[in-house]
Formats: C-alpha cells, structure tokens, sequence
C-alpha cells in the first residue's frame, strides 16, 4: 500500500518557484507599462515647452529672433527636473520662398537616464514682410 | 549462543507496530513551516501586485488629465490666436453668484479679502475677435475652467473643462512685446505632488 497523503517537498518547491516567477513577471510587465506612461506624459509636456517657447518668439521683436539669443532661454522647471543636460538650440534663417519670413527650427536637446535623447524639433515661420518695420 | 540467535530473530521480524510509525508525509513542524512559507509569499505577492496596480491606474489617470488638458490648450491657444483684443478681469470665486456683466460693471470688489481669509480672486481671461462681434471668456469655477462664447449678448456656448484635482489656472499677460503674450498657469496645492505647468500663447494682432 503506497498511498500519498501529501505533497512532496519538490513539489511545494517547484509551486513556490512557479508563484515566485509569475509575481516577478506581472510585477515587472506593470513596471514597464508605468514606464511607457511616464515617457507618454514626459513627451506630452516636452512638445508643450517647445510650443511655449515657439510663442514666446513670436512676441519678440524680430531683430531679437537669433539662435544666440534663443539658446539662451532657460529650460522650464517641470522638464530640468525630469531630463538632464536639457538645452534649447536653434536654426534661424532668412527665406524669401514662398514668402518673405525668418524660419526657425527649435530644438529641445537632452540625455535621458545617461542616453542622448532624440530632439524634440519644431520648425515655424514668422513672416517679416509686412510688419517687419515693428 | 541461543540468546543471541533469539535476538537476532527478533530484530529482524518488523512488528506490525513499527511498520504503522513509518512516515509516509510530512511531519506537524514541516507542515507548519511550510505553511508560513507558502503565506509569507503570497501577502508578498499580493502586496507587490497591488502596488503595480495602484501606481499603474495613477499613472493612467495622470495620462487621461493629460490628454484632457491637451484638448483645453489647443482649444485655448487657437481662441488667443484668433483675438485682436486681450483683456484680465478680476471677480470672486467666493461670490458664485457673480455674472460677468456685474465684474464688468466693477460691481465685484477686485481683491477684497473675505473674513475667513479664504483666497478667492478669480480671473476672466475676455478674449475678443477683430470683427467685435464675438468675445471669449475663461474662468475658473469650482469645477473647473469655463469657456463661454458669447455673440453680442447672446451666450452661444458653455464648455466647462475639468482640471485634475486641486488645480486652479491663473491668467496674466504681458503687452510689452511686439504681440500680446498671455500665460495660463495650472497650480495645485502644495500637498500636491503634481507640479505647475504653464502654458503661452500669442495674440496674432500685433500690438499697437
């Protein structure tokens, strides 16, 4: 009569191990899901900066509008504290096709956990034909 | 010799006795060890689960305001945009019972402390198109921010925008550059882990 009235040390063991595995893996699928959140709400509130900044160009008067004086301007807060080396660069230029404008390409450069990220870019134009004088 | 020989006889004939004492599972003490084991790791695991459930459904709700306050800035930048006239008013969030009409009249004493102290300045953000006809006004409510739409007298449409808990905008603006700047400014309380965020936009009327 070699009847099992209980489970065998092994296999508690290997139950255990199992359950261990499964947490660790839940655990970290959720991790990585909060990851890719955070990275959503980071990008979200980098292209918010780079159209604040854009605006803030558009009021300045245009002989002020140089990559110089735009490279200048200091990171906000909200995107220092999350990114580091974070930095405004800027592409201005003269364009008389299809209009007469000053083009600006704005870029939000940065390294994000120890990685040089891609910039964040965004090209616009200010017309200076008709109220260039200004 | 004999004595030994009945000895040794026996030792080797197992009474029925012993073979019932044979172990066939665990013992009392294994069992309740494992036991404690098996539940120390399963409140670990549910603990752990319960922590990346509750910080993802943060993360997802944080990610819903977001989106919300996406829509309500572009809506807003596109209505400053389009303005040939910016104004600030100042009202009483306290005194619900305001209209605008009655700020407008400066019937609403502008920064006048209630006695409990309570802060309770609210600011119109008035935006006007150039034709004159139709004005745009935001403020904060209770329960957010409101954006009223009005032609000539005539209200036209109420949108009220929901703000992620505690946050209030505040309005300013700045006419010293070449275009009329006007910044919204999302505060939260400051036991609020959220931080400020701050948006701007630029009226395309240039300034006088």
């Amino acid at each position: 009569m070699n009847r099992r009235a209980a489970f065998t040390v092994l296999e508690v063991t290997i139950a255990i191990v199992l359950l261990s595995a499964a947490v660790v893996a839940v655990a970290q699928f959720v991790a990585t899901v909060n990851q890719g959140l955070r990275d959503r709400g980071l990008v979200r509130q980098m292209g918010w900066e780079i159209e604040n900044l854009r605006e803030k160009i558009s009021s300045w008067p245009l002989a002020d509008i140089t990559a110089e004086n735009i490279s200048a301007v200091p990171c906000p807060p909200s995107l220092t504290s999350q990114l580091d080396e974070a930095r405004w660069e800027a592409d201005v230029q003269s364009i008389e096709v299809p209009l007469q404008a000053t083009q600006i390409t704005l870029r939000l450069k940065c390294t994000l956990n120890g990685q040089v990220a891609a910039p964040e870019q965004l090209t616009f134009w200010i017309e200076t034909g008709a109220d260039s004088a200004r | 010799m004999l004595g030994k020989k009945g000895s040794t006889t026996r030792a080797f004939v197992a009474s029925p006795l012993r073979r019932r004492r044979r172990r066939s599972a665990m013992i009392l003490l294994e069992l309740v060890a494992l036991v404690a084991i098996i539940a120390s790791i399963m409140s670990l695991s549910a603990v752990v689960m319960l922590q990346a459930f509750r910080a993802h459904s943060e993360a997802l709700k944080h990610l819903r305001q977001t989106e919300q306050l996406q829509q309500l800035v572009q809506r807003w930048r596109q209505d400053v945009h389009a303005a040939a006239q910016v104004e600030l008013l100042q009202g009483d969030l306290l005194e619900h019972e305001w209209s605008r009409d009655a700020v407008l009249a400066g019937e609403i004493p502008n920064g006048e402390e209630h006695d409990d102290g309570a802060v309770s300045r609210v600011a119109f953000l008035q935006l006007t198109d150039p034709t004159n006809s139709k004005q745009i006004t935001y403020h904060q409510t209770r329960n957010g921010l409101l954006r009223e739409l009005r032609e000539g007298a005539a209200l036209v449409a109420t949108e009220q925008w929901t703000l992620p808990e505690s946050g209030h905008i505040l309005f300013s603006i700045d006419e010293s550059g070449r275009r009329t700047v006007v910044t919204a400014r999302l505060e939260y309380a400051p036991a609020s882990p959220l931080t400020t965020i701050e948006w701007i936009a630029c009226a395309e009327a240039p300034n006088e």
